[in-house]
């Protein structure tokens, strides 16, 4: 399976690794079909997301791609965070291989979730 | 002697390839350049290769005590298995329709069973237990009047279990003296060259093996079948390997097979000193690797495989993360288009959905060294920290690691 270096990069240094006890908000997702599961948590600042964490289990991409998220949503506003798409996400991780789109699909799931979850 | 040094990369998946040993290629060379002639052909060219393939049959067969008439050059496991299952199930239609085999088998045998369920042979699956072995008298009260062959593998590929074949040979046996026509067939393609392997102390009828599994070449295999065993051919064409199987010979794959065969019997005893650094590897990563499993038999069982589940971690991601750590390994895993479709024979062996994902084989090699071992070692506990620190099924983890911001 051919990997891109972010992927395997994020593989090799998962970032902010943990459930977040003070998040505003939260969401689990799992695709039933295969068991990848990914924790995702929020929290909130005035204007833009402060920090996120995750937890995740599964295929490579499924890991990287939640780590990655969290990254990514650190210091986005709320519109920036609802509006990035699976097909962003891909690229922004340097494509996917043939068969691994679904990791990207339960991340982005996971971020809708945890958005939705939010009441602020 | 102890090697001191830290090898870069390390190969622990010869279940699924080995590397080609340099005398086997010493020997294949000369038939891709001078020795090209055609075995079938009479002149000086052709005699040459013919005297080569002779060489290689009884090479051979010396490997698994056979007669140099009972080897038939096939192009690796995958067509020893189909040749046999198929070509004895059509020959001796008209005795039977009834084939055992096992739920583990490799797809080779288990796929072209389901083919031959499609044109009206009655199938019966054999489950293996949670040892990862069938049961002889399971085999026993299975054998109806109607059974024509039986295929069980000899060592499984994943776990390594070897199976009663013996055991299983006798019974036939004691059937053939009322009823004929009832034949055995064992893929031993991952215990030829690891184990002895002899087809008259089994008591087989048919036996496949692959080169490319004891460091000889891809693509060249061959079916041991018995004196007397009639099969129909699934490549018609010439009257080439005593027309059990059409088409020009390989002929330097046959020598590397040839070559490889003698090779795995000088070294056969390596083996023990293979299965004291597997029973090593495995001592050590229960010392250091607390909630893992080890899979199948450790009485009956190849001395070059260890199988390992890791709790709460999945198999691709430890392969990949120890595949940038430069180690090579397989798992029972394989998740692809949003579904995990876990080895069936860990499922059949009764593990939980998530102990087959977390599923790491090490498959072993004579020319796997202690160093190696213990770079596995020093790697690994790392790698599967990392993982269970991420992983949500990782309740003690997750307890310890709370973040407040």
């Amino acid at each position: 399976m051919q990997y891109s270096k972010v992927i395997l990069e994020h593989l090799e240094n998962p970032r902010n690794v943990g459930e977040m006890i003070d998040a505003d908000s939260f969401a689990e997702v799992v695709n039933n079909a295969c068991g990848d599961k990914i924790k995702l948590f929020i929290k909130f600042g005035d204007k833009q997301i402060i920090s996120a964490t995750m937890k995740a289990y599964g295929c490579v991409p499924t890991i990287s791609a939640a780590s990655f998220l969290t990254e990514w949503l650190k210091g986005k506003t709320i519109k920036e965070a609802v509006n990035l798409e699976v097909d962003e996400l891909i690229s922004l991780l340097e494509g996917l291989p043939r068969g691994k789109r679904h990791a990207a699909d339960l991340a982005i799931e996971a971020l809708q979730r945890t958005l939705l979850s939010y009441k602020p | 002697m102890i090697e001191t040094y830290l090898p870069s990369r390390v190969y622990l998946d010869n279940s699924a390839s080995t590397k080609l040993a340099p005398e086997v290629l010493a020997a294949m060379l000369p038939y891709f350049t001078e020795q090209f002639g055609n075995a079938s052909s009479i002149h000086s060219f052709g005699q040459q290769a013919k005297g080569a393939m002779d060489e290689a049959r009884r090479q051979v067969a010396t490997l698994i005590g056979a007669d140099f008439n009972e080897i038939v050059f096939v192009s690796g496991g995958t067509e020893a298995d189909n040749l046999a299952v198929r070509g004895i199930a059509e020959n001796y239609r008209s005795k039977g329709n009834h084939i055992i085999t096992s739920e583990f088998e490799h797809p080779a045998v288990r796929n072209t069973c389901a083919s031959l369920e499609k044109q009206g042979f009655r199938v019966t699956y054999l489950p293996i237990y949670e040892n990862g072995l069938v049961r002889v008298e399971d085999v026993k009260s299975a054998i109806t009047e109607d059974t024509i062959l039986i295929s069980i593998m000899h060592a499984n590929n994943e776990v390594g279990t070897i199976q009663p074949i013996r055991e299983i040979g006798g019974l036939v046996k004691e059937i053939r003296l009322e009823r004929k026509h009832l034949f055995f067939h064992t893929d031993a393609v991952q215990s030829v060259g690891k184990t002895p392997v002899d087809v008259k102390l089994l008591g087989v009828d048919a036996l496949s093996l692959s080169g490319h599994k004891f460091h000889g070449p891809k693509g060249i295999g061959a079916l041991y079948l018995r004196k007397g065993v009639r099969i129909n051919p699934q490549v018609t064409g010439g009257r080439h390997e005593k027309e059990r199987r059409a088409g020009t010979e390989n002929v330097p794959a046959i020598v590397g097979l040839g070559c490889a065969a003698e090779l795995a019997k000088e070294n056969l005893l390596e083996f023990q000193n293979i299965a004291l650094l597997r029973d090593y590897l495995e001592r050590e990563i229960t010392r250091l690797i607390p909630e893992i499993k080890f899979n199948g038999d450790k009485e009956s069982r190849l001395p070059n495989i260890a199988n390992i589940s890791f709790s709460y971690i999945e198999g691709e991601a430890l392969l990949i993360a120890l595949d940038l750590k430069g180690l090579a390994v397989s798992t029972g895993s394989a998740c692809s288009s949003g579904s995990t479709e876990p080895s069936p024979v860990l499922v059949a062996m009764g593990l939980s959905k998530e102990m087959v994902r977390g599923s790491i084989r090490f498959s072993f090699s004579r020319y796997t060294t202690q160093a190696e071992v213990d770079y596995v070692l020093s790697v690994l506990p790392e790698v599967v920290t990392r993982l269970r620190r991420v992983s949500p099924l990782y309740k003690q983890a997750m307890a310890i690691e709370q973040h407040k911001y």
